[in-house]
């Protein structure tokens, strides 16, 4: 029961993380609408720009915060690996220096890693713990139980 | 008796206090290189002050919460399982993750450093270094997986060999030096604090590592007495070792130039403590000091092999990562499998450009640091009366005042190393649920009562799963 009230609140983080990363993406848009260079391992498009990157990535935040709710360990895995991806943007690349981008990458990671805290307490309660003693003492010495 | 489940095939050595000064010594210290760039960009007199007070309110308080920790949980991993015990699994799978992390990282970049100072005296090529950097893991390697005993046995030959060059260089430095090293305090337009958030990643770095050992108590007899005191003599000797050297080199910095201070930083072209030891000694004193670095580097990389492969060794013991890393070796007792696969790690990593791996280095240390003093507030509350060979001398009140101030400085590093950093750091941070979910789900991680004092009766007898256990280990 407490697992899945944690499923809930990662589920929750998970979409405002989205919503966020989206909110800043529709704010870059409003000041400036290719943000950045849109360019992403060699590949070039106005849609690999800041605007894009944090709409995109943040609709995928969203549908894993969505997933959350029923396997939160998977939803939250797709939120934080949004989180990572998105900020890898922003990292110095050459002569590209994307770092105007971590200010709207800042709320997104924050509540990114407290889904996947929330996640990680709803997989503590939610998956059992190993009390086989014997086949524990296997596992320490490295032999399948 | 039988061992307690968690530290099973653990053979326990017993570890000589001397040794276990060279351990910290090393994992803390190991020489003073490094500290050139402190001087450069924070001023000599800062410096010289950070070095006596930074300590107070950063290595000093987890000097004395580690060894606080480490007496009440004394158990192979160290860190990981002291927070598993104040703040349960999900926390201490992060801490041990994130410190792991780190150290994989970490470790290899003594590797490199080691290899740039040979390249720089004997310009290698590219073959021969990586040969160099491969036998320099392998030797380390299997000298970790033979046990703590010729760890220590090594680390203390190689501190010999690094501390000879410097306190010749440190004596003959103050002696011959010209000026004040104190003056000036702070470089020409920087504020104090300016200054010193110049110098404090460094600095910061240079003063890590006092959780370290605690990660070997699973294999040192009585380890809840042997690390304390360890920390507690080694404290004052890494402050005294850093204040002395650095003094003394600042003041040979001087011969050339009243400013030479500027100049001073590693990494070539600058005056480093190689540079400086030629200034007063000639090539035999700089060639000594060049050992002496090398020496450093390669310490720090053995030290940090042994500890950094405990606390993944305990994580699968408790069932959150792949049970390989677990295996003990049968007649050396040390978890070799951990080991190895550290080692395999550094040697790919010192064979490419590795620096952008070096970036969620800070993060991932300072986040476990955060952890460990949080854990010791939260067992002072919960566990007041738990039995701790070594208590902090203060209320726990005060405890908590004194803990807020490398709270803070931790915090303080993740916004002073630069954007990069920042940037590498966040998204290691990350990595932590992830890894948790993904081994969480695989290994179902197990009960502490399921590793803990069921082998033995309270009076020492062997409990029936305790003879099953016997049998299975037979």
């Amino acid at each position: 029961m407490k697992g899945q009230k944690m499923a809930v609140y990662a589920a929750i983080a998970g979409i405002l993380a989205g919503a966020a990363a989206i909110g800043g993406g529709l704010y870059a848009h409003s000041t400036q609408p290719v943000f950045g260079i849109p360019q992403f391992f060699g590949i070039y498009s106005d849609y690999l720009s800041g605007v894009h990157v944090l709409v995109g990535i943040g609709v995928i935040m969203v549908i894993g915060g969505l997933i959350s709710f029923k396997w939160p360990s998977v939803g939250a895995i797709i939120v934080c690996l949004a989180a990572m991806i998105g900020l890898l943007y922003t990292y110095d690349r050459g002569e590209f220096r994307w770092t105007p981008l971590l200010y709207y990458w800042w709320g997104p990671w924050l509540l990114a890693w407290i889904a996947g805290i929330f996640a990680g307490y709803a997989a503590y309660k939610n998956v059992p713990q190993s009390n086989e003693k014997l086949a524990d003492a296997r596992h320490a010495e490295g032999r399948s139980a | 008796m039988t061992e307690m489940l968690r530290n099973e095939g653990l053979k326990r050595v017993r570890m000589r206090l001397i040794t276990a000064v060279v351990f910290v010594f090393t994992l803390t210290c190991s020489g003073s290189f490094g500290m050139e760039d402190v001087v450069s960009s924070s001023g000599p007199g800062m410096t010289l002050l950070m070095i006596l007070f930074l300590p107070l309110v950063w290595s000093v308080p987890m000097a004395f919460v580690a060894s606080e920790l480490g007496s009440m949980v004394p158990e192979a991993g160290g860190l990981y399982r002291w927070i598993r015990r104040g703040m349960g699994e999900y926390w201490s799978f992060q801490a041990g993750w994130w410190w792991t992390l780190s150290l994989y990282v970490d470790s290899a970049v003594y590797v490199a450093l080691a290899l740039d100072y040979m390249e720089a005296k004997w310009g290698l090529s590219g073959g021969t270094r990586a040969l160099i950097g491969i036998g320099i893991v392998a030797v380390f390697t299997f000298i970790n997986i033979r046990g703590l005993d010729l760890t220590g046995w090594s680390l203390t030959i190689i501190q010999v060999g690094v501390m000879v060059p410097l306190v010749i260089f440190t004596v003959w430095g103050i002696i011959v030096g010209s000026g004040n090293p104190f003056s000036p305090v702070l470089p020409e337009g920087e504020s104090f604090l300016s200054s010193m958030q110049l110098g404090l990643a460094i600095m910061m770095w240079m003063y890590s590592g006092w959780e370290s050992i605690s990660t070997l108590a699973g294999e040192i007899e009585n380890p809840q007495k042997v690390i304390p005191k360890a920390l507690m003599i080694g404290t004052p000797i890494v402050i005294a070792t850093y204040f002395f050297s650095v003094f003394a080199a600042i003041r040979v910095a001087r011969i050339d130039g009243a400013d030479n201070w500027m100049n001073m930083w590693t990494g070539g072209g600058g005056v480093d403590f190689v540079e400086t030891a030629q200034i007063i000694g000639g090539g035999v004193l700089a060639y000594l000091m060049l050992m002496s670095a090398i020496l450093s580097n390669i310490g720090l990389y053995a030290g940090y092999l042994a500890t950094g492969a405990r606390p993944q060794f305990q994580m699968s013991r408790d069932r959150l990562l792949p049970k390989f890393l677990g295996r003990t070796h049968r007649s050396w007792g040390t978890p070799w499998a951990a080991i190895l696969l550290m080692a395999v790690v550094n040697g790919v990593l010192i064979n490419f450009n590795f620096s952008v791996l070096i970036t969620i280095d800070v993060f991932l240390l300072m986040f476990p640091y955060v952890l460990i003093f949080l854990t010791a507030m939260i067992l002072r509350v919960t566990e007041p009366n738990a039995p701790r060979g070594f208590r902090v001398p203060m209320p726990t009140w005060l405890l908590g005042v004194w803990v807020a101030f490398p709270i803070a400085i931790a915090i303080i590093a993740l916004f002073v190393n630069g954007t990069d950093w920042m940037i590498g750091g966040l998204i290691g941070i990350l990595t932590g649920p992830i890894a948790y979910l993904v081994f969480k789900n695989i290994y179902k991680g197990t009960t502490d009562e399921a590793l803990e004092g069921s082998t033995i009766t309270p009076s020492g007898e062997l409990t029936e799963f305790g003879a099953a256990v016997e049998g299975a280990a037979a």
